[in-house]
């Protein structure tokens, strides 16, 4: 049993926000994503944190998962942030330290900025808790369908993805397995000196390797051996439903990007 | 070294929604020099039970004892390692550990993970080879170029060449052909009786567990509900089928043949020997 590695954070639950298609989802996310790019001025900002509030609190999912989603970000954040205010020139002055000048578009830049990123990290964040990472990869394969027509390979595309996803699991815990092997042959993963660590990583490395080509083979011969073929006549197993209230959520979206854009100077 | 458990739980993903408790409350003992078998269904908490005996995973409550160590759930991680070094464990299909580029170098690299010298660890990677059977004319070979079986004898050298007062065993013998699976058992066995090793072993072949064990402990869904001799738990056919166990096939012989004939045995005889002598012995009556 592998220790709490959680794939694609998803967060099992029965909201509002976890019933949607995941197709409705996926392109909810990428039409906000752009709404906020649009935004410019605190008003705009504000309906923007609004919204995003709302729609964590109809997830009821505990926010402390949302914290995690931002954990990694934090340096990239707290960086921009402190570029932007100390590296914009503006007419107002309130801060004047030898080479150091803070202006206060600086200050309002620097804010914009920070809340641009909590905005994008929760709400992609609330897509991965609530949507498994497989309906993802089933929305994606929807979404890029049109491509087929200028031969892109979508299906194979859509293929590699949800293999992949799928061993990640499985992969974990055969990393699990393995470095428990090494451990109990006295090896210490968690000490030593940077490049001692590095060197460490070869007796987990090369078992793993070996394990993922050889259930590689395994899984090309169980899907040739059943006559598997991609493409357009290929019917799911897990099956796409578009119903009224994603058509209703949609419209939602819609509108907060001509809200948005009309309140932006 | 004695190994005790005194209530011992486990949960995995403590704190979370995904949270399973994979142990309750197991207290055990397990003296020095025995030879324990644990049975019970897939998933009934076996592996986690054998990761707490190699201090692997710590107790989210109560206490693992190992000598005279005691190991709780605020144990530091680093005073685990050198505890480690006293107990082997060869794993499900251990053959998964090995990377070297020769197999005398894979032996090897747990005594030098134990700060052992390098020429040292390769003279009893060489020795502990000759233990497990593998022929000579391979120690410098990939261990990739090997077939299963003698992979999974040199993971098994791997293991035994930090000279362990106890080895656990988890399903040391799946996948292998029978008469690989005999020399293996009979190799356990031999150690046990030889070196006094301790052994733990986690098996769904009741076989193995009438002709060696001298405790049987049987888990199921996380907690332990029987501890036993193997002929106190083989005892009772039926109530190890509620468990999805089985009494090894001698001893279902001997039942089958004493209802028919209406027998009964002194002793239930749990391997062939044992059986054919009792038979043996009725008829003469």
């Amino acid at each position: 049993m592998s220790q709490g590695i959680v794939i694609g954070q998803y967060i099992p639950g029965k909201s509002f926000i976890h019933r949607l298609d995941p197709r409705l989802k996926v392109s909810a996310t990428v039409l906000f994503l752009i709404t906020v790019f649009l935004a410019n001025n605190w008003l705009s900002y504000a309906v923007l944190l609004a919204f995003t509030i709302l729609a964590i609190f109809l997830s009821e999912v505990s926010l402390r998962f949302f914290a995690n989603g931002l954990k990694p970000l934090l340096l990239l954040i707290i960086l921009t942030v402190f570029l932007q205010i100390f590296f914009t020139q503006g007419e107002i002055l309130l801060f004047n330290w030898g080479p150091i000048q803070i202006y206060q578009e600086g200050l309002i830049n620097a804010a914009f900025i920070f809340l641009r990123f909590m905005l994008i990290i929760f709400m992609s964040t609330l897509l991965t808790l609530t949507t498994m990472p497989l309906e993802i990869t089933d929305a994606i394969e929807y979404l890029l369908r049109p491509l087929t027509r200028i031969k892109v390979p979508v299906y194979a595309i859509a293929l590699m993805l949800s293999i992949a996803l799928r061993f990640v699991p499985t992969l974990m815990e055969e990393v699990q397995k393995i470095m428990n092997a090494q451990r109990a042959r006295g090896m210490d993963f968690s000490e030593g000196s940077f490049i001692q660590r590095l060197k460490n990583v070869v007796p987990l490395l090369i078992p793993l390797f070996v394990s993922a080509f050889n259930r590689a083979d395994d899984l090309a011969i169980a899907m040739e051996s059943r006559g598997y073929q991609g493409g357009d006549h290929r019917t799911k197993y897990r099956q796409l439903n578009w119903m009224k209230q994603d058509t209703f959520v949609l419209f939602i979206y819609l509108l907060l990007g001509g809200l948005i854009l009309y309140l932006r100077s | 070294m004695d190994i005790k458990l005194e209530n011992v739980n486990h949960v995995y993903n403590l704190g979370t929604p995904m949270a399973v408790d994979a142990l309750r409350g197991i207290s055990l003992m397990i003296p020095q020099g025995s030879y324990t078998a644990l049975v019970g269904h897939t998933g009934s908490g076996k592996s986690t039970l054998l990761q707490h005996l190699n201090v692997l995973l710590k107790p989210s409550s109560g206490q693992v004892i190992l000598g005279d160590q005691v190991i709780t759930a605020k144990s530091k991680d680093a005073e685990l390692k050198s505890l480690r070094r006293h107990i082997g464990t060869v794993f499900q299909f251990p053959e998964a550990q090995l990377f070297e580029e020769t197999i005398v170098k894979d032996v090897a690299f747990g005594p030098q993970n134990y700060g052992m010298h390098q020429e040292k660890a390769m003279d009893l990677a060489r020795e502990m080879l000759q233990v497990v059977g593998v022929d000579e004319q391979y120690f410098n070979s990939s261990p990739f170029e090997l077939s299963g079986g003698q992979q999974r004898r040199v993971a098994i050298a791997g293991v035994l060449a930090l000279e362990p007062e106890v080895l656990i065993l988890d399903e040391p013998t799946a996948g292998l052909d029978p008469k690989g699976q005999y020399e293996l058992m009979s190799l356990f066995s031999q150690l046990h009786k030889e070196k006094k090793i301790t052994i733990i072993l986690a098996t769904h072949q009741m076989e193995y567990v009438a002709e060696y064990a001298d405790q049987v402990a049987v888990l199921e869904a996380g907690t332990l509900v029987k501890t036993g001799h193997p002929r106190e738990i083989f005892a009772d056919q039926a109530w190890l089928k509620e468990r999805q166990l089985d009494v090894p096939e001698v001893v279902d012989f001997a039942n089958q043949l004493a209802e028919g004939k209406n027998w009964s045995y002194p002793e239930l005889p749990l391997t062939i020997q044992e059986l054919s002598d009792s038979i043996a012995h009725q008829l003469k009556q």
